[in-house]
């Protein structure tokens, strides 16, 4: 079966579709906020009671989230100090291996982090063994990593490179891909070529692949540049022989600063996983590059978006790719690369993926992290812009939507049951991204507020507030718990950072309603009403980088 | 694992969500289990805010355990008596008829101390008292000559006369009318050669201008236009409209004739005419027939009495939507019969006297003999098939003929006098009058500073004047 994983060349029943399915998430979102404001003001008890019932939802939604947080955040924290190379070592022979891991738990009975993961690493191992699973040698494995980037300068694209080169893997085993855009200009082709200079000798292999402009079919986005790499990449392996389920592909941001123990963690997630070439490998971004330089607002939004990708993996069934990860190279070929004019290429390659093999392809979270940039600008007005650009392109994932509604038309062997469980997901989440500010901070108390002079001498006009008060501390409790892990996952605090301004780190979290409108809400409502329009969205490059001397090659973990 | 988890707790807090969004959606309704009926049971509550503030509260003689302002909520439906009460203070009571998913608020109930204190401000007597309608000026004028006639600064708590010294020494002073804003007046003052009518603006220094050249014929019910930074004034020669502006120093004649009645609302003015209509009439002197619904009653009510004259006051609107063609308007006859703009039309036909409209709600309050009444449109009365709206009612009685009624604090409570006594009213109380202190019984006069709460009068002693403190809350009811 072929399908087109692209809004081009549809006939024209599969574009009225298309248009039609455009058009589904901002309705709803609109029609929701709308449709409630009208209930508060017109029949306030109705009004009152419908967001009461939303209310208690976002505040379950919320506490279960915060215990997933708290366990992600454990995990995260059990598998940091695993040397995972050790680990690929007693892949290669499995009985010595469970032999050795089941006495070091028998000796470590104090230190319940590494008993933990050392349990977690014996559990994987019994079911190698007892599944047979087959795997190459990790020897055998190759990573191939791509960097697209556009107008990027060198002190944003060096430290990913150093980091690249700094982990703890063989660098014969990893290709780098500069994916160069033609349409940056000459100034983007000179810097990958000081780069290759620099970098070139030191991984397998280092090609800077200009991306040429003006494609047909192709729009201005990253998952084009992208593609063009991979496809230089694909011939590049096919000369030397190797096998594509032998080779992992990670396509990085160029701000992305890999940990050490990156590629031996996901070498190993590969090769013990069952359906290893079905599977994406999600590590958890954290904005930590320059996190302590950027202002307040910024601080606390990209911790909540690393919170949020922390909750995120503990459910792997619904976790989609986001930002940078990595999976097989065979997988890549096979679904036919990213696609190249959508926007939301990382996360419109799962989708692909998932249609490509009817269902059959998931995701598996590494419980390592990614450093990456906070958007920063000139000024506090560019930072922003910037961020919101950026929100806006995070939440411009909802063009997916359409794809995947007219893709599991067409694909009648995807379970039923698995196609409504991931079209509701889909649009629940994008809808609930733009509404739920509005709802708890303004429609919680609009019905006390409507002049009604019925309404104000009912009961529900004293208690619908009370209770909207209640639901909003007991939110608070679960930001407190936030608040607290937010210290954990800091980077180091720089000298020049005192601890004083640490503390104040905590009552930035004050600043969320603020955020959560200007930087959740708005961006999620300004794309989905471009998708319904019509305007769809080109790539809009963050601009990154004001500073990078506190730069390191790191995972970004505060203790790492 | 985690996938596993994941869903024992979806499973858990989706349990737990259908278990407790309707009893939260339940608690929000006022719902109750009742054990004896074994049955839901829904409640009302009871808003109660006091100043000053933590006062007692006792429903049913018993206690409460938190103090003012507090809800009492789950209440049954029933019957309750409330009272409130705070050491040094007059209590308050009510008794209460609680239906279910009813909330009663008394939220601006105001506890008067058993005694005010009383400021003298000043040594000499006082023979008249004047003030703009809310009490930010205070005029009183000590003998009857233009140089006993003083104003009163509250921030510096001192008299200062308005006139210079020698100026005006032989005049009398006749009428003193004070603009809504306060900071100007018309002063007339009689002489030898007749009257002379003077603006005044109380600047510092102040300024002191003649009107005769503008206002040369004989006039009667003077009246400043309402709106608050100009000076347009209004008054009745005959039976025509005299609309002079001061700003400009222009006097407009061609207005209506065979006025019957006339006021002024906001921007514009209104005038009920020899013809029946009621009439708006623009600043450019644009004239259109209003309000009146039904044209047939309008004529009954106005078409009785050729010669009646009519005094017209404005409620203020019932709601922050309503336009000007929904104003209420009040007429109230110089045969003492008040009606309306709106349904009924018909309010009283015995003998109404001292209408006095509330500030900042659809009500109003007037005399019949011993009697005070009010008309509230913020409440109506029954609906029937045909008519819908208030029933005035009586809220209370006494021995003598109330006199200078004052709507205060929120229009909550009324100030007036019953001889040399001044007395408060809680219209929603249990229709009880407190009795506050006494005044000079040569001058029952009493001016309420509506946003400082202090209350003028002239002491009993010497009719020095002197003022109490009604109620702490700078600007809260303006």
């Amino acid at each position: 079966m072929t399908f087109s994983y692209s809004r081009q060349h549809l006939d024209p029943g599969a574009l009225i579709l298309e248009r039609f399915l455009e058009i589904v998430p901002a309705t709803l979102s609109w029609s929701l906020l709308i449709s409630l404001t009208l209930l508060c003001i017109l029949t306030p008890v109705a009004g009152a009671v419908t967001v009461i019932l939303f209310d208690l939802y976002w505040l379950f939604r919320l506490m279960y989230f915060t215990i997933f947080l708290v366990l992600s955040y454990a995990l995260l924290e059990v598998e940091r100090s695993v040397k995972w190379r050790d680990r690929l070592e007693d892949l290669l022979n499995l009985e010595s291996a469970i032999a050795r891991s089941r006495k070091r738990i028998r000796e470590l009975r104090t230190n319940w982090k590494v008993l933990y993961s050392e349990r977690r690493h014996l559990a994987t191992l019994e079911r190698v063994k007892k599944e047979s699973l087959r795997f190459p040698p990790p020897k055998e494995i190759y990573h191939l990593v791509i960097i697209p980037f556009y107008q990027e300068g060198l002190s944003v694209l060096k430290p990913s490179l150093e980091a690249l080169f700094q982990v703890n893997y063989p660098k014969d085993r990893i290709i780098v891909v500069l994916g160069v855009e033609e349409r940056a200009g000459k100034e983007a082709l000179e810097r990958a070529e000081t780069l290759r200079e620099r970098y070139g000798k030191l991984f397998l292999h280092f090609e800077a692949c200009i991306h040429p402009q003006d494609i047909p079919g192709e729009a201005a986005v990253k998952g084009a540049n992208s593609t063009h790499a991979a496809r230089w990449a694909r011939k590049f392996f096919e000369t030397r022989h190797i096998p594509l389920d032998h080779i992992l592909v990670s396509c990085f941001d160029s701000d992305t600063v890999v940990g050490p123990e990156y590629f031996a963690c996901l070498t190993y997630s590969y090769l013990v996983h069952p359906k290893r070439t079905r599977t994406s490998f999600q590590p958890i971004p954290v904005y930590h590059n320059n996190l302590w330089e950027v202002p307040p607002f910024a601080r606390v939004l990209e911790t909540g978006s690393s919170f949020l990708q922390l909750i995120e993996v503990t459910d792997p069934e619904h976790l989609v790719t986001f930002s940078s990860h990595s999976m097989s190279f065979q997988a890549l070929v096979e679904v036919g690369f990213w696609p190249v004019d959508l926007v939301s290429d990382d996360s419109a390659i799962f989708w692909k993926a998932f249609l490509a093999y009817e269902g059959d392809y998931h995701v598996e979270p590494l419980y390592v992290t990614l450093s990456m940039d906070v958007a920063v600008g000139e000024n506090l007005w560019e930072t922003c812009r910037s961020i919101y650009l950026q929100k806006r392109r995070w939440a411009g994932g909802v063009e997916n939507f359409p794809i995947l509604v007219r893709g599991l038309l067409a694909h009648p062997r995807i379970p039923l049951w698995l196609k409504i469980k991931r079209v509701f997901r889909l649009l629940e989440m994008n809808v609930v991204w733009a509404i739920w500010t509005p709802i708890m901070l303004v429609l919680s108390w609009a019905p006390a507020l409507v002049p009604n002079v019925e309404f104000s001498s009912s009961v529900a006009h004293f208690n619908a507030p009370r209770v909207a008060g209640v639901i909003a501390n007991l939110a608070i409790a679960s930001l407190l718990i936030s608040i607290v892990l937010s210290f954990f996952l800091l980077p180091k605090r720089p000298k020049k950072v005192s601890f004083v301004q640490k503390a104040i780190f905590a009552l930035q979290w004050l600043l969320v309603p603020f955020i959560a409108t200007i930087f959740g809400t708005l961006p999620a409502f300004d794309a989905q009403t471009r998708l319904a329009l019509g305007k769809y969205m080109e790539f809009f490059v963050t601009p990154k980088g004001k500073m990078h001397t506190s730069r390191r090659p790191t995972d970004g973990h505060p203790a790492s | 694992m985690m996938g596993k988890l994941r869903k024992v707790i979806l499973i858990l807090f989706t349990g737990i969500y259908l278990v407790v969004a309707p009893l939260t959606i339940l608690y929000a309704l006022g719902y109750i289990f009742s054990p004896a009926q074994q049955t839901l049971l829904q409640t009302g509550l009871v808003s109660l805010n006091t100043e000053p503030s933590q006062a007692h509260v006792w429903v049913d003689g018993s206690l409460s355990k938190d103090r003012t302002p507090l809800v009492l909520r789950n209440l049954r439906p029933g019957s309750y008596e409330l009272r409130v009460g705070l050491p040094g203070y007059h209590s308050w009571q009510k008794r209460v008829e609680m239906k279910p998913d009813k909330a009663l608020r008394f939220e601006n109930i105001l506890l008067f101390p058993f005694s005010l204190r009383a400021q003298i401000l000043a040594n000499f007597p006082v023979a008249k008292m004047w003030s703009d309608p809310a009490g930010k000026r205070l005029i009183v004028l000590e003998g009857d000559k233009a140089s006993g006639l003083t104003f009163f600064e509250p921030d510096k708590r001192e008299f200062r006369p308005i006139f210079l010294p020698g100026s005006n020494r032989d005049a009398s002073v006749g009428e003193v009318l004070l603009h809504p804003s306060g900071d100007r007046a018309v002063v007339t003052l009689a002489r030898k050669e007749g009257l002379e009518p003077l603006f005044v603006r109380f600047f510092d220094p102040i300024q002191v201008r003649p009107l005769s050249e503008l206002l040369q014929e004989p006039f009667t019910q003077l009246q400043w236009g309402a709106a608050p930074h100009r000076s347009s004034l209004f008054y009745l020669q005959g039976e025509a409209l005299r609309h002079l502006d001061l700003d400009q120093g222009a006097l407009y004649l061609n207005l209506p004739k065979g006025v019957r009645g006339f006021a002024t609302y906001g921007w514009r003015f209104f005038v009920l005419d020899a013809r029946r209509r009621f009439l708006e009439i623009t600043g450019k002197g644009k004239i259109r027939n209003i309000f009146l619904e039904d044209l047939g009653k309008v004529r009954l009510i106005f078409g009785q009495d050729e010669g009646e004259r009519y005094s017209i006051f404005f409620l203020p609107q019932a709601s922050l939507f309503s336009s000007l063609d929904d104003a209420l308007a009040l007429f109230l006859s110089d045969q003492g019969k008040l009606f309306s703009n709106k349904l009924p039309y018909f309010l009283d036909e015995e003998l109404v006297g001292g209408l006095a409209p509330a500030h900042s709600h659809p009500r109003a309050l007037y005399r019949k003999g011993t009697e005070l009444w009010m008309v509230d449109f913020e409440r109506e009365g029954e609906k029937t098939f045909f008519e819908r709206g208030p029933t005035p009612r009586r809220i209370y009685k006494g021995k003598e003929a109330p006199g200078h009624l004052i709507w205060f604090y929120d229009d909550r409570y009324v100030l007036f006098t019953e001889g040399n006594c001044v007395k408060a009213l809680d219209f929603e109380g249990d229709g009880e009058a407190i009795e506050l202190f006494t005044i000079s019984p040569q001058i029952p006069q009493i001016i309420l500073d509506r946003r400082r709460g202090f209350l003028y009068f002239v002491h009993a002693d010497r009719n020095r004047p002197a003022r109490v403190k009604l109620y702490e809350g700078e600007g809260l009811f303006p």
